[in-house]
């Protein structure tokens, strides 16, 4: 969405018309609806649109541009669930924190950034060759960008659309680098880094022309060329950079078990509930699971589902190879479980699938087969009165 | 003979209106009155497919020779469809991917299915419901004459015949009539009102989930509603240039259109006022020998329906109900009716879009009736079919406003909506194109199919609540994967629902009333070691809020009849069970009542 703009915003220069300004208007709407951050690019979009409009002695107010703040109005009202949830910031995942955004974070986040844009292929998903070259090339695109200011209407349209676009992408970068968890080598934030990476880029292609020899710019290519395949394509090969992301790992392991189970109709206890959802799978959480205790039991007895299951990962001590339960993973002794699948997904982790055989009330079974079947009446009116209380009961005690 | 002189001049069309009369009468006379239901089904059972075969194979021979004289039209747009082409193409693959290949409705598919086969391998009419493995052969050894109409499961088994006997072949071949039906449906509304009027009934009928549900499904639905859309193309194609050609296709077409479901006989009226159209058109009468038989060529139809009706077992009427056809059934069902047409929620599988569009094109329709009386100009040839199906379909509809079980806001007979909402489409389709003439509302109107499919088209697809509420289905794939699971080996299966899918699976089956009357001869079989198991179904009942389910009396079996239970799953408010027989005790059968047992169907 961000080149999209940005090559609309260069079409925008170019034409200048009633349809490449609604066009550039949208797509910067679009693109403020497209992650949190993105809404930072409304900035070059207007500067942009002002730009033109200054240099054209008119402004062309068509409907689109007229109703876009309007149309933005979703977004501050979405934002504000940070506001009534503070949870949302996730900020409990990183108790050293207090704000989600501080100047003070920079230079630790920056340290960050330059472990992760310039270690070793095999270490992070990066690319070393870009790196070098795009971090040579910032510097000299934001000279060329100040000189060029001032006679940015003889410029090319690409050019003028890029050095605007800057701004988006060098306040991306700071945003990113005042957050709390900004930090561009953790696994979970390495994609946050893709908008730098396309800065860099375009970074490139902006200074290159600059360098007219055709040899230079050849050697450049081959440079680009030799990188990713002597970094790039092994290091993608291997892909350790996603093997030490755990939760990612489990997910792949949960989705293998979802693909060769012949039917969806079980029950699975976990507290990613929500990918098992997306399955098409029932699931709940394990809190609920206890709270809901006697509803597990219903259902247990009533077979709605062909088994329940139970997802847990065990931390291991490294020095005496316990394994403890990860907090929030414990069913509670009242639930029996029995082990159907389990992998060290990483040396220290033990990840199981469980299925749950009986849930019991000390040491009477709860979900234990009843005796002999009672005896159903014959008169059909009383078999739907009967249905009905019953199916009125089943949804009441969901889990 | 005053008459007749009246009416042709010419001796020999004279002698032909004479023998049409006289075939007339004699199928009035052998259709319903000479022969009696129990010979008439036996008919069926034993010739019924060669009458099919020899109807089928006169109808090819009559589109060829009709096509034959038309080959420079139709050659170039198969050979350059062009856009319109990838438009009807992306039609049906939306329409087929709109749902999922399945059986839709219980047990009527599996019934068709079963018929077919039969039909296939024995070139008899019948469906078996007992079936056993005998020295490596599969031998039905019991079929019944179901009372549906055999054009579509004749059409199975010739799929049968070419490309061998598989189950999915049913899809198959509905997957192709959806195709056709939608080319069908874009010729049609092209004649009837230009290009973008045929593409816009073909995408408000693709947009319905009703029509994919039926696309998708093992059911007849898709062959009849194409046989209509054909017959009404037939009929323009004879109206517009009226010749024996044109009229005995029309005519052939006409009786397998009646073959195709119970009320599409209701159709003959329609073709029947088109070919004297097309007389007064051509300002003579003519009268093929296909024309002049085309009465006896009912007669099966009359048979088949005298069957089913001296046949009470198959009517399938509820608790309560005596009778098919009642006034008392109209307000229910014409509730259910609106209730479906302009349903906005996802629950069902029509399209309030099509709904709203057609009844603005009816209001359309009555206003321009109105003008159209002040001149009276001439009719184009497509109106006046489309104006005399139209009210074909009207009249199918309100017959069926009077049926025992045809609410269409009922999952299990929405299908009986699918020959009005064509109606609909195209009374849509036409008022779009003639109100465009004069505002432009042609683009609104397609982009209110986007709208519609975004908001309410595919989230109805996305849950596809009409066909995944239906339990029975899911119970017996439930039992299926179980016994898919279990070691190979030759095994009986009593069923406590109907032995016919079993029996498609070449699993040797029962119904669980007639195992319970088979005691001694299920107690030999197990000594025998015939079968490496028998399995058996039974419905639970919950006995009280909390579920204790018990057997339902119906599925209670004799107290010497030994069960060891292998699995139970719930299934909305009933469990179902399945176990093993393990033994019967010496006498344990309970008498058979006077009445043999059949099947669900």
């Amino acid at each position: 969405m961000i080149l999209a703009t940005l090559l609309l915003g260069v079409r925008f220069v170019a034409r200048r018309d009633e349809a490449s300004l609604a066009a550039l208007c949208l797509a910067a709407l679009l693109l403020g609806q497209t992650r949190y951050e993105s809404l930072i690019y409304a900035l070059p979009v207007a500067v942009l649109v002002l730009w033109v409009w200054a240099q054209e002695r008119r402004s062309l107010l068509t409907w689109p541009v007229l109703i876009a703040p309007l149309l933005l109005l979703t977004y501050p009202l979405q934002h504000r669930i940070f506001e009534l949830r503070t949870s949302a910031w996730q900020l409990e995942s990183k108790p050293e924190f207090s704000k989600p955004f501080s100047p003070a974070y920079a230079a630790d986040n920056l340290a960050h950034a330059e472990s992760f844009f310039f270690a070793r292929a095999t270490d992070q998903p990066n690319s070393l060759t870009l790196s070098i070259l795009g971090w040579i090339a910032v510097p000299f695109f934001l000279l060329l960008a100040a000189k060029r200011l001032r006679r940015l209407r003889d410029e090319p349209p690409a050019v003028v659309a890029t050095v605007v676009f800057t701004l988006g992408f060098l306040g991306q970068f700071v945003l990113m680098m005042c957050y709390f968890w900004g930090k561009f080598d953790d696994p979970v934030i390495r994609r946050l880094s893709l908008p730098t990476h396309l800065w860099l880029v375009v970074s490139v292609l902006a200074v290159l022309p600059q360098f007219a020899a055709a040899n230079f710019q050849r050697l450049l290519v081959g440079i680009a060329a030799f990188g990713a395949l002597a970094s790039g394509i092994p290091s993608m090969a291997a892909h350790t950079y996603t093997q030490e992301y755990l939760p990612g790992r489990e997910t792949a392991w949960r989705r293998q078990f979802i693909a060769e189970q012949p039917r969806h109709d079980y029950l699975m206890i976990d507290n990613d509930s929500i990918l098992w959802v997306a399955h098409q799978i029932s699931a709940t959480t394990i809190m609920q699971a206890q709270r809901r205790r006697d509803a597990i039991v219903f259902h247990m007895r009533n077979r709605t589902f062909s088994a329940v299951y139970v997802f847990q990962r065990y931390n291991i001590d490294p020095k005496t190879g316990a394994m403890t339960l990860r907090p929030g993973d414990d069913l509670g002794p009242a639930f029996v479980l029995e082990p159907v699948r389990e992998e060290r997904l990483q040396t220290l982790t033990l990840t199981r699938i469980s299925r749950v055989k009986e849930v019991r009330a000390g040491a009477v079974s709860l979900t234990a087969p009843a005796g002999a079947d009672p005896v159903v009446p014959k008169d059909r009116a009383e078999i739907e009165r009967l249905r009905k209380a019953y199916l009125e009961n089943f949804i009441k005690q969901l889990p | 003979m005053m008459l007749l002189h009246r009416l042709s001049p010419d001796p020999a069309t004279r002698r032909r209106l004479a023998l049409f009369a006289v075939s007339g009468a004699l199928a009035v006379a052998v259709g319903f009155i000479l022969v009696s239901p129990k010979l008439a089904g036996y008919l069926i059972q034993q010739y019924g497919y060669f009458y099919m075969l020899g109807l089928f194979a006169a109808f090819v021979a009559a589109g060829v020779r009709v096509a034959r004289g038309r080959r420079e039209v139709w050659l170039a747009w198969l050979r350059r469809p062009g856009w319109i082409g990838a438009a009807l193409l992306a039609a049906t693959l939306f329409t087929l991917w709109s749902d999922s290949y399945q059986h839709k409705v219980l047990f009527d598919e599996y019934v068709l299915q079963a018929t077919g086969f039969h039909m296939h391998a024995t070139k008899e009419v019948g469906t078996v419901i007992r079936a056993y493995w005998l020295d490596g052969s599969w031998l039905p050894i019991d079929t019944f004459l179901d009372k549906r109409p055999y054009f579509f499961t004749f059409l199975l088994s010739l799929v049968h015949d070419l490309t061998g006997y598989r189950l999915v072949n049913v899809f198959v071949l509905n997957s192709v009539l959806a195709a056709a039906f939608l080319g069908l449906t874009y010729w049609f509304g092209r004649q009837l009102t230009g290009r973008a009027g045929g593409l816009l009934a073909v995408a408000l009928l693709a947009t319905m989930p009703l029509l994919g549900q039926n696309a998708t499904s093992a059911g007849m639905e898709m062959h009849n509603l194409t046989m209509l859309a054909l017959v009404m193309c037939l009929a323009l194609l004879y109206l517009r240039a009226p010749d024996a050609d044109r009229l005995a296709l029309l005519c052939l077409g006409t009786v397998l259109l009646a073959q195709s479901r119970y009320e599409s006989a209701i159709y003959v009226v329609p073709a029947a006022v088109i070919v004297v159209a097309g007389w007064w058109r051509a300002r003579a009468i003519f009268l093929p020998w296909t024309a002049v038989v085309t009465p006896l060529l009912l007669i099966p139809y009359a048979w088949h329906n005298r069957v089913l009706s001296a046949t009470p077992l198959l009517w399938q009427l509820g608790e309560g109900q005596t009778a098919r056809f009642s006034t008392s059934y109209l307000p229910i069902n014409l509730r259910g009716a609106v209730h479906f047409l302009f349903n906005f929620e996802n629950t069902l599988a029509n399209s309030w879009y099509l709904s709203v569009l057609g009844v603005l094109g009816l209001a359309w329709l009555a206003w321009a009736a109105v003008q159209w009386n002040r001149t009276r100009p001439p009719v184009s040839p497509a109106a006046l079919v489309a104006l005399v199906f139209g009210a074909g379909v009207a009249g199918n509809f309100a017959m069926v406003q009077f049926y025992y079980w045809s609410r269409l806001d009922d999952t299990v007979t929405s299908r009986f909506a699918l020959p009005l909402t064509l109606m609909l489409a195209l009374v849509a389709a036409v008022a779009v194109c003639r109100v465009n003439e004069h505002r432009p509302v042609l683009r609104p109107a397609f982009l209110g199919v986007g709208v519609f499919l975004l908001v309410s088209g595919l989230p109805a697809i996305a849950y596809r609540l009409y066909t995944t509420q239906n339990l029975v289905m899911k119970e017996i794939d439930w039992e299926r994967d179980f016994v898919l699971a279990r070691a190979p080996g030759p095994r009986l299966f009593i069923s406590n629902k109907s032995s016919i899918p079993w029996v498609l699976w070449q699993t040797p089956s029962l119904i669980i009333g007639v195992a319970r009357q088979r005691g001694e001869q299920l107690r030999y079989h197990l000594s025998q070691g015939t079968f490496s198991e028998i399995l058996v179904t039974q419905a639970l009942r919950p006995t009280t809020p909390q579920g204790n389910f018990g057997v339902d009396p119906d599925d209670v079996l004799p107290a010497g009849f030994h069960l060891e239970m292998l699995a139970e799953k719930r299934f909305g408010g009933r469990m179902e069970r399945l176990s093993r027989l393990v033994s019967v005790d010496p006498g344990a059968s309970v008498p058979a009542p006077a009445a043999e047992p059949r099947p669900a169907s």
